[in-house]
């Protein structure tokens, strides 16, 4: 891969998930949602932060929201620690697995509130394309975020979306269709 | 609470939780973490590109924030 590599990945994933049932895929959301819970309740024991987990599970995402900590500490500045506590539930997960994880970590609605302002940059930039012409280029995003705005474009007429560059450098291009 | 955090987390990590192993040493009047892990663990707490490694180090130094700390992790071959 170089970095000047342009693809349309996101929209067309064609990893082993295309290959089970929806049930099956459920059980394995559900089986990665409960060990990254357990995995953040221990970390909060010892920690001693209080703070409650909820673990949700739908068709194409698993989220443990954890709320009521009491302390911006899970998050740090422009949410470097939860991009850490991501990663570190991310492996432990997967250690356990042994295959990908998808299980999305938040903590008091930080990450829902930053995917909505990339929703809006998104539209914003959406309007762009249309008056100009020219492509825009997002932010850096990672592949959730990324899935969220072709889905976006996706509903949107008159223009298409696009990914290029190299993870966590990778971003969505949005460009008039032609 | 630093080296609590980082224990629990190697363990969660690495395929022989037995073998991690965290040393707390002062260098020029720093904590410093040394972590080791088995051999065949290595890769498991680094990641690739070091993202897990910078991740550790992160959750960690966000753990010693809330005791009014510093503490760095060095990952021990």
């Amino acid at each position: 891969m170089t970095d000047t590599q342009t693809e349309p990945d996101e929209r067309f994933v064609t990893d082993e998930d295309n290959e089970l049932t929806p049930e099956e895929r459920l059980e394995q959301l559900d089986e990665e949602t409960r060990l990254a819970a357990d995995f953040v309740e221990g970390l909060l024991d010892i920690l001693d932060l209080p703070g409650d987990i909820v673990e949700e599970v739908q068709e194409d995402q698993a989220v443990v929201r954890i709320t009521e900590v009491g302390s911006g500490l899970l998050i740090g500045r422009r949410g470097a620690t939860l991009d850490a506590l991501q990663e570190l539930v991310r492996s432990a997960v997967q250690r356990q697995t042994e295959r990908r994880s998808h299980v999305r970590v938040d903590v008091e609605g930080y990450r829902a509130r930053q995917v909505d302002k990339l929703r809006e940059k998104a539209r914003d930039a959406i309007a762009e394309v249309r008056e100009t012409g020219e492509p825009v280029r997002l932010e850096p995003m990672d592949a959730y975020e990324r899935k969220l705005m072709h889905d976006l474009v996706a509903r949107t007429g008159g223009v298409t979306s696009l990914s290029e560059g190299n993870e966590p450098k990778r971003r969505v291009v949005i460009q008039p269709e032609s | 609470m630093g080296a609590d955090i980082l224990t629990y987390i190697a363990k969660s990590l690495v395929d022989n939780p037995d073998e991690v192993k965290v040393t707390p040493v002062e260098e020029d009047g720093e904590l410093v973490l040394e972590l080791r892990v088995h051999p065949d663990d290595m890769g498991k707490v680094i990641g690739k590109r070091g993202r897990t490694a910078k991740a550790i180090r992160t959750m960690v130094k966000a753990a010693a924030t809330r005791e009014g700390t510093s503490a760095t992790v060095e990952i021990v071959e």
